[in-house]
C-alpha cells in the first residue's frame, strides 16, 4: 500500500465535493474535517508501519516522472519527517474545527485548508528536491489567501508581505537546487534532484558553501531568524485563527524541517563551517523574541514573538551537532506546533467572545470563563517548558546538548526559559487575572466543539510529556546519522587544515 | 536540379519584412492579425527550406508544431477580437490601451 | 513495599484530578477527599518507615523504576523513585504536616466559590512536592521543582480577582524561574561533566570522577542558585513576603513548612558536589539571609509578612549549617521549623478567620489571648519553639547549629549568628505580643475558630512542642537516622565549652524576648510614638533595606524600557522600516516605469521589433 501518496492526497480528494454547486456551510465544514480526519487515521497506518531504530528512509515511493529534467516521483520518511507528518495531520482537523466560526465564503475556506495541508504534507515527504520546492511554493499562494481574505485589518499588507518575504527566500532556495542540478549532471553525467543521491554528490568545499548560502537564505524566512522575521507577527496577528495555527504550527515548521533535512543533510560541511553564525542569529532571536514579546499589546502579536524566540531555540539546536540537541531540536518543532498552535486557539477563542486581542481591554476573564482560561493556562504552561508537558523534554535536551558543544549558546539557549515565563504569565496576568470589566460578564465558557478541539492537543502534549521516549526512539536514528555525518566532514577540515 | 537555399530565404525574408511592417503601420486588428500568420509562416517556409537542405525532418516537424499552435492561436485570437468588436464597435487597436501604466 | 510507595505520591494526584474535574460536584467532600489522600499518603509513609527502619543501615534504601522517561545517546533518564533516609524524613513532613494543613482548610477555606479548585492544587502541590523528594535523579526532582513551582503560583493567586495576588503569584513564579534556570544550567553542566544525572551516578563519583574543583564549585553554586530562589534567599527572596496573597493555608503549607525548603533539601541531597568554596557562598547568603530576614521582620506591620522574613530567616540559619557541612542538623531544623511555622500560620489564619477573614494588620490586633485562647495558646507555644527557648523544640534545633558553627572556628560568623537569634527572638515575640497580649486595638469582634481548625493546629503544636525529642538521644536521634544520606555529622573541632555555648544561646534569647516585651508588650513604652522618632530606621526595615523597591524602580523599568525600545524602536523601526522602505523603493521604482507602458500594441511591437534586432547586432559584433 502506498502509504505516503494516499498520506499527502488524500486531502485534495475532498475538493471535488466542495465545488457541488448550493453545498451548504455546515457541510463544506463537516467535508473537509471528514478528510482531514481521514487523512490523520492514515498518516497513523503509516506510523504504525514505520520500523523503529531504523535509519535512513521507509515506506519509499519512487515512480520515474518527467526523467529528462531529472524528476521523479520520490516520496519517502525518516525519523524526521515523521512526526512532521504526524503532527501536520493532527493539526489540521483542529484547526478546520476552529473554522466554524468563520461565516463568510466558508467552502473556499476549507478548500484552502485541503491545499495547504496537501502542500505541508508534500513538502515533508517530497525526497526529490524539485518536487520538494513545487510543494513549498505551493504552499504560499493557499496560505496568504487565507490571511488576505479571512483575515482582520490589515490583511492585505500582511498577505502581501508574508507572500513577497517567502517568495523572495525562494527565490534563493530555487537557484541553489538548480546549482545542485547542475553540479550534478557535470559529476554524474545524468542531472538528478533526487535527495539521496544528492547527499553522495562530491562538491568542493567552496561551492558547498554557496549553496548552503542559498538554502539556507530559504529557510531562514520560513523558520524565521532574526532578521528576517518582521512578516511573522503581521501575518500571524491579521491570520483568521486557523491561519494563525497553520502558520504558527506547521508553516514555520517547513523552514526548521528544510534547515535539518537539506543543509545539514546536503552540505555537512559548510553547516560545520557557519555553525557559529547560524548559532549567533538564533541566540539573538531567542533573546530578542523574548524581550520583545514582553512589550506587546496585542496578544496575538505577543504570541508571534514568542514563537521567534522559541524557534531560535530549535535552530541553535540543529546547530549544535550534538545527538542530544538535534533530537531535541526535531521533538521541539513537535512541540511548539502543538503549544504555540493551542495558544493561538486559545486567543481565538477569546477573540471570538470579545472581539479584542488587545490585552489592556481585557482582564479577569478567568473569572467568567474558568476552563478557557485553564487551556490557555495549560498552552502557556507548556510553552514556558513546565516539565510533564511536552516541550520540558524537548528544551531540556536543546539546552543540555547545545551546552556540551558551546557553554556560551547553552546558557544563551536557556535564557529563553525565563523571558517565556515573564512574557507568557505577565500577559495572563492582565487578560485573565484581576476584576472583570461589567462588560465582559456575560461571555460564555467554551463549547462542545471547543472541547473536541482543544482535548486532542492537550492529550498529545501530556503523552510527550510524560512518555517521550516512541518519540524519540524514532526520531534518533535518523538525527544520529546526520550528527555523524556533520562531525566527520567538520573533522575532515581539521585535518586538512581548514578552519572549521 | 534543386533551387538554391538561398531563393527560399530571400522569399522567407520578404515574407516577414511585409508582415512585420504590417504588424507595425496598420491598426485594424484583422489585419494585424494576418500580418503575424504571415511573419509565422515565413518563418515555416525557412524551416522547411533548411529542413529540406540538410535532409532532417526535424525542422518539418517543428514547422507542422508552429502551424498546430498558429491554429490554437488564431482561434483565441479571433475570439478575443469579435468580443473586443462586440463591445466597442471597433477594431482598432490604438483605441484598447487598457494596459496603459 | 516498593510496588505500594508509588502510591504515595500517586494519592494525592489522584485526589487532584478528581477534585480538578468534579470539584464542583462534590461540594464540601471535595476538601474531605483531598486530605483523605494526603492522610493515606502519610500512613503509607509510616509503612516506608517501619520497613525502612528495618533494613541494615549500610543498605537502608527504598527504590523502584516504573519507566525509562528521555533517552537520547548515551544520555538516560528514568521515572525512579528513591526513599532512603533523608527523602524519608521529608516524606514524613511533606504528608504528615500536609495532612493537617489539609484538614485545617476545610474550616478556614468553607464558603469559597473555589473550594474543590483550592483542594485540587492543595493536592497536585503535595504530589509534586512528593516527586520532588522521591525522585532519585536531578530531571525528575526538576519536574517536582517545576511543578511545585506551578501550584505555588496557583495557589497564591488563588484569588486572583485581587490585583495583588495575581501580581504577587507571578512574581514569585517569574523570580524561582530565574533560579531554576541557573540550575538547569548546573544540570547541563553535570551532563557535560558526568554524563548522567542520576543521583546514584553522579553523587558516588563526584569526589574521585577527577572532575576540577573549579568546576564542581561552579555546579555547585549553580545548584544553589536554584535553592537561592526556591527558598527566598538573598538575593532572589522578594517574592515570599508578597506570597503571603495567597491563602493562609497556602502560606503554611508551601511558604513555610515544604516548598521553600527544597532548597535545603537539594543541597543536603547534592552535599557532595559541594567543595568548600561552594560550601562558604552556601553559609554566607544563609546567615545573610538568617540575619536579613530577622531584621526586616521587626519591620513588619502585616502579621503574614512578619512570619514571611521570619520563614526567609530560618532557612537561612538552614543553610548556614548545611554551608558549615552540618547536613544532618539542617534537615533537624527544617523539621522542626515545619512544625512551629506551619503552626504559627495557621494560628494567624485562625486569626485572620476570627476577625473576619482579611485583616492582617498587627496594629489593630492586640489582646486576642482572651478573645481566642486556644489559637493564643498554640501561638505561644510555636513562638516559644521559635525564639529557640528550651524546653521547646526549637532550640534543640537551633543550638546544636550554632554551636557548630563556634566549633568551626568561625567566629565572625558565630557572632552573627547570635545576633540573627537575639534578632529572632525579638520579632517573634514582638508578632506574639502585638496580637495576643495588651488590650484589643480593633472594631471587629473577634471569635474562636471551629475545632476542624484548631484540632490540627494541636497536633502541630504538640510537634513544636516535643519536637525536640527528635534530635535527642547519645549521638542526636534524626540526627543518626540521617546518616546513610548526609554522612556522619563531623566534629566541628574545639569551641567555647558547650555549657557556655548554651548559655549564650538562652541569654540571647531572653533577652530578645525581654527586649520585645518592654517595647510591645508591658505598655510602658509608646511603640507608634517610638516608630515616629525612629522613622527612617522602621521605613528601612519594614521595606526590607528596599531590595524589593530597588529590583521593581532599577531593574523592572530597564528591562521593560528594554523591550519597548526593542520593539518600537529597532523592530519597527530599523528592522521593520528596512523591509517597508524597501517596499516603498520598489513602488516608486514602478511609479517611474509605468510610463513605459503606453497600452497600445504597436509601440510594443515595435519595442519587440528593436530589442531583437538589438540583440542580433550584440550577437554580430562579440562574434
Amino acid at each position: 500500500m502506498r502509504w505516503l501518496t494516499l498520506t499527502v492526497f488524500l486531502p485534495l480528494l475532498g475538493i471535488p465535493f466542495l465545488l457541488i454547486p448550493e453545498l451548504p456551510d455546515r457541510a463544506a465544514r463537516l467535508i473537509a474535517l471528514g478528510v482531514t480526519i481521514a487523512t490523520f487515521l492514515v498518516s497513523v497506518g503509516m506510523f504504525v508501519k514505520f520500523q523503529k531504530g531504523v535509519p535512513g528512509f521507509q515506506l519509499v515511493e519512487d515512480v520515474p516522472w518527467f526523467e529528462g529534467v531529472g524528476l521523479r516521483y520520490t516520496l519517502g520518511v525518516d525519523g524526521v519527517s515523521l512526526f512532521m507528518v504526524m503532527l501536520t495531520t493532527l493539526v489540521m482537523p483542529v484547526a478546520i474545527l476552529t473554522s466554524w466560526s468563520v461565516t463568510e465564503k466558508v467552502k473556499m475556506y476549507v478548500m484552502m485548508a485541503l491545499f495547504i495541508e496537501a502542500a505541508i504534507l508534500g513538502t515533508f515527504l517530497s525526497l526529490n528536491l524539485l518536487m520538494f520546492f513545487l510543494f513549498f511554493e505551493l504552499l504560499l499562494l493557499p496560505m496568504a489567501l487565507t490571511i488576505g481574505i479571512w483575515g482582520s485589518k490589515r490583511r492585505v499588507y500582511a498577505a502581501i508581505k508574508f507572500f513577497l518575504f517567502t517568495l523572495v527566500g525562494s527565490a534563493f532556495l530555487l537557484v541553489g537546487i538548480l546549482v545542485l542540478f547542475a553540479q550534478s549532471a557535470d559529476v554524474l553525467g545524468q542531472g538528478t534532484f533526487d535527495f539521496r543521491r544528492l547527499q553522495e554528490l562530491p562538491m568542493t568545499v567552496e561551492v558547498g558553501r554557496w549553496l548552503f548560502m542559498a538554502f539556507f537564505i530559504g529557510f531562514a524566512v520560513k523558520v524565521p531568524l532574526f532578521p528576517l522575521h518582521t512578516w511573522l507577527p503581521d501575518a500571524h496577528t491579521e491570520a483568521p485563527t486557523k491561519g494563525s495555527v497553520v502558520l504558527a504550527a506547521l508553516l514555520l515548521k517547513t523552514g526548521t524541517y528544510g534547515l535539518v533535512r537539506f543543509n545539514l543533510g546536503l552540505f555537512p560541511e559548510a553547516s560545520d563551517h557557519f555553525a557559529v553564525f547560524v548559532s549567533i542569529l538564533a541566540a539573538i532571536g531567542i533573546v530578542y523574541g523574548g524581550i520583545v514579546a514582553i512589550m506587546q499589546t496585542d496578544l496575538k502579536r505577543l504570541v508571534a514573538y514568542s514563537s521567534i524566540s522559541h524557534l531560535g531555540l530549535i535552530v541553535i539546536g540543529t546547530f549544535a551537532f550534538t545527538e542530544q540537541a538535534l533530537t531535541g531540536s526535531v521533538l521541539q518543532m513537535v512541540n511548539h506546533g502543538l503549544s504555540t498552535g493551542l495558544l493561538f486557539i486559545g486567543v481565538g477563542m477569546l477573540y471570538e467572545r470579545t472581539h479584542t486581542r488587545e490585552i489592556s481591554e481585557l482582564g479577569g476573564i478567568a473569572k467568567v470563563t474558568p476552563w478557557l482560561a485553564g487551556v490557555y493556562l495549560v498552552a502557556a504552561l507548556s510553552s514556558l517548558g513546565l516539565p510533564g508537558l511536552n516541550n520540558f523534554i524537548g528544551e531540556f535536551l536543546v539546552i543540555v546538548g547545545t551546552f556540551i558543544s558551546s557553554h556560551v549558546f547553552g546558557v544563551l539557549a536557556a535564557v529563553g526559559v525565563v523571558l517565556s515565563a515573564i512574557y507568557l504569565l505577565w500577559s495572563y496576568q492582565r487578560a485573565f487575572q484581576g476584576d472583570v470589566p461589567e462588560r465582559w460578564k456575560g461571555i460564555k465558557d467554551i463549547n462542545r466543539r471547543e472541547v473536541l478541539l482543544v482535548v486532542p492537543m492537550i492529550a498529545v502534549m501530556f503523552l510527550i510529556g510524560l512518555f517521550p521516549k516512541p518519540f524519540l526512539d524514532r526520531i534518533e536514528p535518523t538525527t544520529n546519522g546526520i550528527v555523524r555525518e556533520v562531525e566527520a566532514a567538520g573533522s575532515a577540515d581539521l585535518q586538512t587544515g581548514e578552519a572549521p | 536540379m534543386t533551387t538554391p537555399i538561398g531563393y527560399y530565404l530571400v522569399l522567407s525574408g520578404i515574407l516577414f519584412s511585409i508582415g512585420t511592417v504590417g504588424v507595425l503601420v496598420r491598426r485594424n486588428a484583422l489585419v494585424i492579425f494576418m500580418s503575424i500568420e504571415l511573419q509565422l509562416n515565413a518563418v515555416n517556409l525557412s524551416l522547411i527550406a533548411f529542413s529540406r537542405q540538410l535532409g532532417d525532418l526535424q525542422g518539418q516537424v517543428l514547422a507542422f508544431f508552429s502551424m498546430v499552435v498558429a491554429a490554437a492561436e488564431v482561434v483565441v485570437g479571433l475570439a478575443i477580437i469579435v468580443a473586443i468588436f462586440r463591445r466597442r464597435r471597433t477594431a482598432n487597436v490604438d483605441e484598447s490601451n487598457l494596459l496603459k501604466g | 513495599m516498593p510496588a505500594t510507595i508509588w502510591l504515595i505520591p500517586l494519592l494525592p494526584l489522584a485526589g487532584a484530578l478528581v477534585n480538578l474535574f468534579f470539584g464542583k460536584r462534590l461540594g464540601r467532600y471535595a476538601g474531605w477527599l483531598a486530605s483523605a489522600t494526603v492522610g493515606l499518603a502519610f500512613a503509607i509513609s509510616l509503612g516506608a518507615f517501619f520497613a525502612l527502619i528495618r533494613l541494615p543501615e549500610e543498605g537502608r534504601e527504598l527504590t523502584a523504576t516504573a519507566y525509562e522517561w528521555i533517552t537520547s545517546g548515551s544520555f538516560h533518564v528514568a521515572i525512579e523513585i528513591l526513599i532512603d533516609p533523608l527523602s524519608m524524613t521529608m516524606l514524613l513532613v511533606v504528608t504528615g504536616v500536609g495532612f493537617l494543613i489539609h484538614v485545617y482548610s476545610n474550616g478556614y477555606m468553607k464558603g469559597d466559590p473555589r473550594f474543590g479548585r483550592f483542594f485540587a492544587y492543595m493536592n497536585l502541590f503535595v504530589f509534586f512536592m512528593l516527586v520532588l523528594v522521591m525522585a532519585d535523579n536531578y530531571v525528575l526532582m526538576y519536574v517536582g521543582w517545576e511543578g511545585v513551582g506551578l501550584c505555588s503560583y496557583l495557589l497564591i493567586g488563588f484569588w486572583f480577582e485581587k490585583k495583588a495576588a495575581s501580581h504577587a503569584a507571578k512574581k514569585a513564579f517569574i523570580v524561582t524561574r530565574i533560579g531554576d534556570t541557573l540550575m538547569l544550567i548546573g544540570l547541563a553542566l553535570m551532563v557535560f561533566q558526568f554524563g548522567s544525572l542520576a543521583f546514584g551516578d553522579v553523587l558516588t563519583v563526584a569526589g574521585v570522577s577527577g572532575v576540577s574543583e573549579g568546576t564542581m564549585t561552579v555546579i555547585a553554586v549553580l545548584l544553589f542558585c536554584g535553592a537561592i530562589g526556591k527558598s527566598a534567599q538573598l538575593p532572589l527572596h522578594v517574592w515570599l513576603p508578597d506570597a503571603m496573597e495567597g491563602p493562609t493555608p497556602v502560606s503554611a503549607l508551601i511558604h513555610a513548612a515544604t516548598m521553600v525548603t527544597a532548597g535545603v533539601y537539594l543541597v543536603v541531597r547534592s552535599h557532595a558536589l559541594f567543595s568548600p568554596t561552594a560550601m562558604t557562598v552556601v553559609a554566607v547568603i544563609g546567615l545573610a539571609s538568617a540575619l536579613y530576614g530577622a531584621l526586616a521582620s521587626v519591620g513588619q506591620d502585616d502579621i503574614k509578612r512578619a512570619l514571611a522574613y521570619s520563614t526567609m530567616s530560618q532557612l537561612g540559619y538552614m543553610f548556614f549549617a548545611a554551608g558549615l557541612g552540618a547536613y544532618s542538623l539542617a534537615i533537624a531544623l527544617l523539621v522542626v521549623h515545619a512544625f512551629y511555622k506551619s503552626l504559627m500560620f495557621l494560628g494567624s489564619g485562625s486569626v485572620m478567620h476570627g476577625l473576619g477573614g482579611h485583616e492582617t494588620d498587627m496594629r489593630v490586633m492586640g489582646g486576642l489571648r482572651k478573645l481566642m485562647p486556644a489559637t493564643g495558646g498554640m501561638f505561644v507555644i510555636g513562638a516559644w519553639a521559635l525564639s529557640g527557648l528550651p524546653p521547646m523544640s526549637g532550640f534543640f534545633a537551633k543550638d546544636p547549629i550554632i554551636s557548630y558553627a563556634n566549633g568551626t572556628g568561625h567566629v565572625l560568623m558565630w557572632i552573627l549568628a547570635i545576633a540573627a537569634a537575639f534578632f529572632s527572638a525579638l520579632y517573634i515575640s514582638r508578632i506574639l505580643f502585638l496580637t495576643f497580649f495588651g488590650a484589643y486595638r480593633g472594631d471587629k469582634h473577634p471569635h474562636e475558630s471551629p475545632k476542624v481548625m484548631l484540632i490540627p493546629m494541636g497536633v502541630l503544636a504538640v510537634g513544636a512542642a516535643f519536637g525536640g525529642l527528635l534530635t535527642l538521644s547519645i549521638n542526636g536521634a534524626i540526627e543518626h537516622f540521617l546518616e546513610p544520606a548526609t554522612g556522619a555529622l563531623h566534629e566541628a573541632g574545639e569551641g567555647l565549652p558547650e555549657p557556655l555555648l548554651i548559655a549564650i544561646s538562652i541569654v540571647v534569647a531572653l533577652a530578645g524576648v525581654a527586649t520585645a516585651w518592654l517595647i510591645w508588650g508591658s505598655g510602658r513604652v509608646d511603640w507608634v510614638a517610638l516608630r515616629e522618632r525612629n522613622l527612617p530606621t522602621h521605613e528601612m526595615l519594614a521595606h526590607g533595606f528596599y531590595v524589593d523597591d530597588a529590583y521593581a524602580n532599577l531593574l523592572v523599568p530597564t528591562l521593560l524600557a528594554g523591550s519597548r525600545f526593542l520593539s518600537s524602536g529597532i523592530d519597527s523601526g530599523l528592522v521593520d522600516g528596512a523591509v517597508n522602505g524597501l517596499g516603498r523603493l520598489t513602488e516608486r521604482t514602478g511609479g517611474l516605469m509605468r510610463h513605459l507602458q503606453t497600452g497600445i500594441v504597436r509601440t510594443y511591437a515595435l519595442a519587440i521589433l528593436v530589442g531583437v534586432a538589438a540583440l542580433l547586432l550584440i550577437l554580430e559584433v562579440m562574434r
